[in-house]
């Protein structure tokens, strides 16, 4: 089972989204890891996130949104961050836009895999120190060794 | 009309079950399903590792309903508390104006404190 510091790069890390909406933002983090090469099959990709998010908040408050999908799109479980100082509205329960937003995908048949991943993040993010820390890194690398430091 | 339903989880072999029954319920009514995890403030130790291992399996036990709900095309929102789980339960229930609570009757709350609190108008299933 790998970190959560292992399945980022800095080529994934987006320090400041330039979308302000939802979709705009769930496409903009999904663009580093097409860029990547990462995602086989982009149409498939956004449909089973797009899916989701129609069903459910990701928005799990206090600043904080990790849109997630099990997709056929992926071979291994892969994470994008993006983050946005105005914030992006998620739809969160406590009614508050989202600034450090998380995207996350996995294959089908990796449920465990991506549900310790789920929760082993939203742990993380659940810490305030940690939250602020993110909110205040001033480059990719750092926010890889604020996640790191604390899984 | 049942259309927000509350449903509470512990670390436990019955609230698997009861989420099962849960989904079929909320297909049938077409409700939204608000399931709250709350740590339990008194079960909490000095040991920050296990407390992060406890905080770790409630948001898995969390995440593994909402994928159940996703597959059975269930409405869900995902709910992690921390406090005494009577009143965090009130709390999430008047809050977010919910029609009512389902609990297991094998869990671990105190019923008569819950009971006790429950507001008339709302509907508790326990299971």
């Amino acid at each position: 089972m790998q970190k959560i510091s292992e399945l980022l790069s800095p080529a994934v890390v987006i320090l400041e989204l330039k979308s302000k909406e939802k979709l705009a933002a769930i496409r903009e983090l999904a663009s580093v890891l097409i860029e990547q090469g990462i995602i086989n099959d982009t149409d498939e990709f956004f449909s089973a996130i797009l899916k989701r998010e129609n069903l459910e908040s990701t928005g799990i408050g206090s600043g904080v949104a990790i849109p997630h999908a099990r997709t056929k799109a992926v071979k291994d479980i892969v994470l994008a961050f993006g983050r946005s100082q105005a914030g992006v509205d998620f739809s969160s329960l406590d009614g508050k836009p989202s600034h450090l937003i998380f995207l996350i995908a996995a294959p089908e048949e990796k449920k465990s895999e991506y549900i310790i991943t789920l929760a082993r993040l939203s742990k993380i993010l659940r810490n305030e120190e940690v939250r602020v820390k993110l909110n205040r890194a001033k480059t990719p690398q750092e926010i890889l060794t604020i996640i790191a430091q604390n899984e | 009309m049942l259309e927000k339903l509350l449903l509470y989880v512990e670390d436990s072999a019955p609230a698997k079950a009861l989420a099962n029954w849960t989904l079929k319920l909320a297909k049938v009514l077409n409700a939204r399903i608000f399931v709250v995890f709350v740590i339990n403030q008194k079960k909490k130790t000095k040991n920050q590792l296990k407390n992060q291992n406890q905080e770790e399996t409630a948001w898995a036990i969390l995440y593994e309903i909402e994928d159940d709900a996703f597959e059975a095309n269930v409405k869900v929102s995902l709910i992690l508390e921390e406090g005494r789980p009577e009143d965090k339960l009130i709390e999430v229930l008047t809050s977010f104006e919910l029609d009512g609570i389902i609990i297991s009757r094998q869990s671990r709350i105190d019923f008569s404190s819950l009971l006790g609190q429950m507001p008339k108008d709302k509907v508790i299933i326990i299971k």
